[in-house]
């Protein structure tokens, strides 16, 4: 609804806000945020709470041990790290704690390796490195042993002008090698397991913009020829997770920078929930652990409400963000050129960072891993293992919309229907809210429907017998004044429906001020209705959001327009009516929505999203209605003839557009001014 | 026409009346209404300047070796000078041991760095000068060959005063011997600017007692509730060593980004080499000064520390509204006299207890923390709670969101009275009306909690059930958009006397928050409140640059301690957070301790120096209970470090806070919290026959297992490993 591109707006001013938190302990050296999702409009919102991951220990190796510009790290099935110590022409592996056990490929002889960037380990232990000094990839046993080399593939499939210079690679359960090449642009080199080229894989597309769309149509060859080659972006990393999907990345790219391929090299991740914030273009690496979720590096200096590792939902969906780079750091924890990192089968990352040449690491919190066992449980749908962990998230943690979206779930699954509904209007979940109140509607109509039923009737009776009696009899006496004023009422009523005869009626005529403040109020109490008392399920945002001025002002000012600019309008096109019948029919124009937006906000309360036809229909009948009104007054009051009319009605359009267009330019022209006499104003009374 | 005349002329008429009474109507409400003063009913801070003495040129003692003569001596130490090089040597003479200001010759002869880096180790200064109108930093020691040394005698030391003919400066170093060690001093007075230089700052003796690392030790920082920094080096170097301005940096300069490393609270540092040790109190502008630690292989293979003093700040110049800035150095310089003491330790006392243990001594003899233990309720370790009221909504209507109305904390205290808790200080926390963005900084309880009748029921309640209730207030920052303290005469302006905006806030001038608070103060008494905790007191310090004031940190610490002091003069109570050493002469409280490190990668450990230095004295208590990263190992630190409970609370979910101003609170609903309230209370007063002991010795047993011992003989063994503590005699084991 409106609502959409309000909340959308918010989620923007959120981004300057204060910096410390209200207790603020700042324990790490880096901030914890949470990325809040709320559907139907109720926008994404980050929110700084405790660590999920907290400082481990950092890897203690110097002397000889100490690493020298590394470029990657993986970690094995036995939790070994393994550091592609490229600077020092060799692979280092370390314990689960990051302590020394051996160095591979540094030895004299066939093993020996150049300038490694890649590396990757078998579930058996082999190593696989993607030697990139010696364009190859050599792999070693696990014990270290050099035991065979993949060369440039020989056979034709390769593109002659590919050189194969393998920086980064993954190696799936058949022993198939996906081999990130340096300026393959194709996508990953895939070598079987006797090192034959069998395709590209996972390649991007370029980006081609709407300028060489056009070249393409005018140019000639010979000028296209001339033109730079648009190259898509290279691939420059790939992960394999446990169930055999690949993550790729792209750097330098503001767009498809993370991919999730399936064995066909599909991309799975239809666009990514992330913060409405600027992409960033670079995308170090991805890692994935065993539930499914997969975490991004994040290479740029972080802004405010940033972070460095984001952790990914399986779909997708952006959880929380943590972690910091800056220039010249001086903590752990903060790193200024993290290249590669991995997690391993306890959660514990560790990352890599070839600039300080430290490997540090990073561990679950109690409640990290709490809420995201809870998370993984509420993706696969297990909803009812989730709730326990949620229940434990929420005792720590109430910030996590999440928690209620997995508590409503569990409640709607064992029946609680009340009890889901609140905790998916907490969420900001209309879908979750709408199914769980059709089973709440359902059960109370059954339990209730015979005493709603004789409720309404009794009412009724109520009404034709006594009420109605009542208020004719009462009528009668009323002031002259009030009596005049229910009948320009009726009459209003009844041009609803005979609007010809009901305009042409008024025209001329000098309605009582208080009628036409009457069908304001009613219009303005409507509004009102429409923005505070519209259902959860078609208006799900915060109340308090709203900026009520904001939203009156906006409401009234269409109307306004309209009455100016079609008086003057057809005072030029010589149409009959005054000032004051256009005002008195613009007025009563606006009948249909006095009348029809109770029900409408009725309905939204009492209907469910799949019935949403019935609010938008109704919705839409009372827009159409209120125009016909607009278009029939202007025919009756100016005494035009349809044509004349419609053309009259046609250039109030333009006249409003002209005048909002008017306003809009010169608010623009004179807001450097205004903006000017703003800033002088408070430098010279505020800030001095 | 004649009509028509009349009644233009009645219209001119009404206008002008109303124009007039509008403008007086204005005129009045603009007398009326209520501003700050800035007259103050404390004498200003003035600022003593040492005198510049020694007009008697010194006569070189009794030749020492090396060059070296004696200078002076008393009862345990005796103080040599080198005449050709201003080097300095003090000899503890019962121990034997030297002490000096720069390594031996043949240990330079080892070192493999040149140029000024190599005369920086045998200079007893390093300046860092400007040339007007430039903006690099250029650096000169007491070596280069324009320096002119004078030495004259002191009563009990040498003055040397440096001409450094190249750039025009001079300024005098003075070497002092006290009961307990050495003094040293730049007297503001000595220093002299003549021509187009400019001194940026000096660092004084950058390697006394620089270890070489044969003997195993380390360095001790201020970093977070203290650091050590082992020698010799276990593990590979990254970064450039330990460098902290002294409570944290300076916000006018407008350069400080926000990294989440925790401020040096107190200005001190030491070195344990063998079985000695120093320990260096900087105790003259300290609130200007940066302490660095170089550990070997940073500029030299020595490890050293020691402090740097700023006299003029770095600030960026704006060139453009939000554009571009320049660096540039500050004109006037902060003439302050600059003085470090160092205390000699040794044998069993040489550690970072021992340095603890003479800090304390150190600080209740010079009266900066108040002597003897806090008197508690039944002996009784105290429950430090945290109540928040609400905040303003930061979006759309700035609606106030209640968290805990009057009536709930009514409710909440009756609780907790119940299951067991009999001694607490109840600190309420967005209480004022509009909560953080409060527009004038009075006293006025929020009217949606139920008011001032609502809050002197529930203080009334409170006492009843033989509790205290403090108010936290904010006095120090402000939101422009919603203050009616105007920025421009009550915020504090940087460097070019602009005022400072900083994350959307601005600061109000020190003397401002001191009106307001004596106001608030008085208010406060008027409805039995017990306390205050006044935010940023504790935690913040800075210059105005607004020409009517020139206020410096010593100024701002100055009106922060008097307003404290009032607090605990007319309600008997005032706390801080963070606790930096200059607010604590009135504290009776220290609210969130700082306790984690910063996480440098060039400290290696983190010890509670600084708890060893307050416990007995102040109370303090860390990361509340319900606010805490990582739950077991924090809760476990508290009772290390020998802290209070302490938790934050409200009534209602945690949500009603999360889009107001106070956000960042994850979890904090009471009836969640209940029973762990209760059980931290019960574990904390295990403790409760250390309160108001200090704490004698703390070591580590074994791998994640630490004792705390305490003077009265108990000590507290915490075991990280199996997460438990347990309280016995000394030599109980555990």
């Amino acid at each position: 609804m409106q609502s959409n591109f309000h909340m959308r707006f918010i989620g923007i001013a959120l981004i300057v806000l204060l910096l410390f938190p209200a207790a603020a302990s700042a324990a790490q050296p880096y901030d914890t945020f949470y990325i809040s999702h709320g559907t139907g409009g109720a926008g994404t919102r980050t929110y700084w709470m405790q660590d999920v991951y907290i400082l481990g220990p950092t890897a203690p190796l110097s002397g000889e041990q100490t690493l020298n510009k590394p470029s990657d790290l993986f970690i094995a099935r036995n939790d070994h790290v393994f550091i592609a110590d490229k600077g020092n022409n060799r692979i280092v592996e370390t314990d689960d704690q990051g302590r020394w056990i051996r160095s591979i490929g540094d030895q004299e002889g066939k093993g020996m390796l150049k300038g490694p960037e890649g590396v990757f380990v078998r579930d058996d232990g082999t190593v696989y490195v993607a030697d990139t000094g010696n364009q190859r990839v050599a792999v070693f046993d696990e014990k270290g042993t050099f035991v065979r080399e993949y060369g440039t593939p020989t056979n034709d499939l390769m593109p002659k002008d590919n050189f194969f210079v393998p920086i980064k690679l993954a190696v799936d359960a058949r022993g198939v090698m996906f081999v990130v090449s340096k300026g393959s642009y194709q996508g990953i080199v895939r070598l079987n397991p006797q090192g034959e080229f069998t395709g590209f894989f996972g390649g991007n597309k370029a980006a081609a913009s709407f300028i060489d769309r056009i070249k393409r149509q005018l140019f000639t060859k010979e000028q296209l020829a001339q033109e730079d080659l648009k190259r898509p972006p290279e691939i420059s990393n790939i992960t394999i997770d446990k169930d055999g999907f690949f993550y790729t990345t792209t750097f330098g790219s503001a767009s498809d920078q993370i991919k999730k391929l399936n064995a066909r090299g599909v991309n799975r991740l239809s666009g990514l929930k992330t913060v409405t914030m600027p992409e960033s273009d670079q995308i170090a690496d991805i890692a994935a652990d065993e539930s499914g979720f997969f975490y991004v590096l994040d290479r740029k200096q972080q802004t405010r409400r940033d972070g460095m590792i984001s952790i990914y939902g399986p779909g997708g969906t952006e959880l929380f963000r943590f972690g910091k780079t800056k220039k010249d750091p001086q903590q752990r924890g903060v790193f200024s050129y993290p290249i590669s990192f991995d997690i391993d089968s306890r959660n514990r990352i560790w990352v890599l960072d070839s600039d300080l040449n430290v490997m540090q690491s990073f561990e679950r919190t109690v409640f990290g891993d709490a809420v995201l066992t809870a998370a993984a449980d509420y993706y696969v749908g297990d909803y009812k293992k989730s709730k326990e962990n949620w229940a434990l998230v929420r005792t720590m943690n109430e910030l996590v919309s999440l928690t209620y979206l997995g508590l409503g779930e569990a409640a709607q699954k064992e029946g609680n229907m009340e009890s889901a509904m609140a905790y998916f209007k907490m969420s900001f979940d209309n879908e979750g809210y709408s199914e769980a109140f059709w089973t709440y509607r359902m059960e109370w109509i059954e339990a209730k429907f015979v005493y709603v039923f004789l409720l309404a009737v009794i009412l009724w009776l109520l009404y034709r017998y006594v009420i109605n009696r009542v208020l004719k009899r009462f009528s009668n006496q009323l002031p002259s004044s009030i009596q005049r004023v229910t009948e320009e009422l009726a009459d209003g009523w009844r041009t609803m429906f005979h609007p010809y005869d009901g305009f042409y009626r008024m025209k001329g005529k000098k309605l009582s001020i208080f009628s036409l403040l009457a069908v304001l109020v009613m219009v303005m109490l409507g509004k009102l209705a429409s923005l505070y008392w519209t259902g959860f399920i078609f208006n799900p945002i915060n109340l308090s959001e709203i900026k009520l001025g904001r939203e009156i002002a906006l409401f009234f000012a269409p109307l306004a327009t309209w009455v100016v600019a079609n008086y003057l309008v057809s005072t030029v096109k010589d149409g009959e009516g005054r000032f004051r019948d256009v005002l008195q029919a613009s007025i009563f124009s606006l009948m249909p929505y006095a009348v029809l937006i109770g029900p409408i906000v009725l309905f939204s309360n009492i209907l469910v999203l799949e019935e949403g036809i019935i609010v938008s229909s109704l919705t839409s009948v009372m827009w159409l209605w209120t125009m016909v009104l607009f278009v029939v007054n202007g025919q009756v009051i100016h005494n035009f003839d349809f044509m004349e009319n419609m053309k009259n009605s046609f250039i109030t359009l333009c006249t409003i557009g002209l005048i909002w267009i008017f306003v809009i330019v010169s608010t623009g022209l004179t807001f450097n001014v205004t903006d000017f006499i703003y800033q002088l104003y408070k430098e010279v009374a505020v800030l001095g | 026409m004649d009509k028509a005349m009349g009644r233009r002329r009645v219209i001119l008429v009404a206008a002008g009346a109303v124009l007039i009474l509008g403008s007086a109507a204005w005129f009045i409400v603009w007398l009326l209404t209520d501003t700050v003063s800035h007259r103050l009913d404390i004498p200003d801070y003035t600022v003593s300047y040492m005198a510049v003495e020694g007009s008697e040129p010194w006569k070189p003692g009794q030749e020492e070796g090396q060059g070296f003569a004696r200078a002076a001596e008393n009862d345990r130490f005796r103080l040599s000078v080198h005449p050709d090089n201003g080097q300095m040597k003090v000899m503890d003479k019962k121990q034997g041991v030297k002490w000096s200001s720069n390594p031996s010759p043949e240990q330079v002869k080892t070192e493999k760095v040149a140029g000024t880096l190599r005369t920086n180790m045998e200079s007893p200064f390093i300046l860092e000068y400007f040339e007007q109108s430039k903006i690099q930093r250029q650096v000169m020691n007491g070596l280069d060959p324009s320096v002119k040394r004078t030495i004259t005698k002191l009563e009990q030391g040498v003055a040397v005063h440096y001409d450094i003919a190249k750039v025009n400066l001079s300024f005098s170093m003075y070497y002092v011997l006290t009961d307990d060690g050495l003094e040293v001093s730049i007297p503001a007075k000595s220093i002299k600017e003549s021509g187009p230089y400019r001194i940026l700052s000096i660092e004084s003796l950058p390697f006394f007692g620089a270890a070489t690392g044969e003997e195993s030790g380390y360095l001790f920082v201020p970093d977070g509730p203290g650091g050590l920094i082992h020698f010799p080096l276990q593990k590979e170097l990254v970064g450039k060593g330990y460098n902290q301005e002294v409570y944290g940096p300076e916000i006018t300069n407008r350069i400080s980004d926000s990294d989440n490393s925790n401020e040096v609270v107190m200005p001190v540092f030491g070195m344990k080499k063998g079985d000695q040790a120093f320990l260096a109190v900087i105790s003259a502008g300290e609130k200007s000064s940066i302490i660095r630690a170089l550990p070997a292989g940073i500029v030299s293979s020595l490890n050293s520390v020691h402090a740097k003093f700023v006299y003029r700040q770095e600030y960026d110049r704006r060139l453009s509204l939000g554009g571009r800035s320049i660096r540039v150095f500050q004109e006037d310089p902060l003439l302050q006299d600059r003085t470090v003491r160092y205390l000699f330790l040794e044998k069993e006392d040489a550690g970072y207890v021992g340095m603890a243990k003479r800090y304390r001594q150190y600080l209740t003899d010079t009266g900066q923390v108040p002597q003897g233990p806090q008197p508690s309720v039944g002996g009784l370790v105290p429950l430090d709670l945290t109540l928040i009221g609400g905040d303003s909504n930061d979006y759309g209507d700035y609606r106030y969101e209640r968290a805990t109305t009057f009536k709930q904390a009514e409710e909440i205290v009756t609780e907790l009275k119940k299951a067991g808790i009999d001694s607490m200080r109840i600190t309420y926390k967005g209480w004022e009306s509009k909560g953080t963005i409060n527009p004038d900084k009075r006293f006025s309880p929020e009217s949606k909690l139920g008011g001032g009748k609502g809050l002197r029921a529930f203080v009334e309640k409170a006492h009843g059930l033989g509790y205290e209730v403090d108010l936290a207030v904010d006095l120090v920052k402000a939101n422009p958009t919603f203050s009616k303290l105007p920025p421009k005469s009550y915020g504090i302006r940087g460097v070019e006397e602009d005022v400072l905006l900083r994350n959307d806030q601005y600061y109000l001038n020190p003397g401002i928050t001191y009106n307001l608070a004596m106001d608030m103060i008085r208010d406060a008494k008027e409805y039995g409140i017990d306390g205050m905790r006044f935010s940023g007191l504790g935690g913040l310090l800075f210059n105005d640059y607004n020409p009517a004031y020139n206020y410096t940190r010593e100024d701002t610490a100055y009106l922060y301690e008097n307003i404290q002091k009032r607090a605990q003069e007319v309600l008997g109570h005032s706390s801080v957070l963070t606790g930096n050493l200059y607010s604590l002469k009135y504290t009776g409280e220290i609210h969130t301790l700082i306790s984690d490190p910063s996480y440098s990668y060039a400290v290696d450990e983190t010890v509670p120096f600084y708890p060893i230095v307050l416990h007995g004295s102040i109370p303090y208590s860390l990361t509340p209970g319900n606010m805490r990263d990582e739950d077991g190992r924090e809760f476990l630190k508290a009772i290390e470090y020998g802290a209070i409970p302490s938790f934050v609370l409200t009534y209602e979910s945690s949500r009603s806070l999360m889009d107001t101003f106070t956000w960042g609170i994850f979890s904090s609903k009471f009836v969640d919290w209940k029973d762990d309230v209760i059980r931290e209370y019960k574990s904390f007063n295990k403790l409760a026959s250390v309160q108001g002991e200090p704490i004698t010795d703390h070591y580590r047993r074994s791998e994640g297992i630490y004792v705390t011992v305490y003077g009265n003989g108990v000590s507290v063994t915490v075991d990280y490993n199996r997460k438990e503590f347990h309280v016995g005699k000394e030599g109980d084991g555990a």
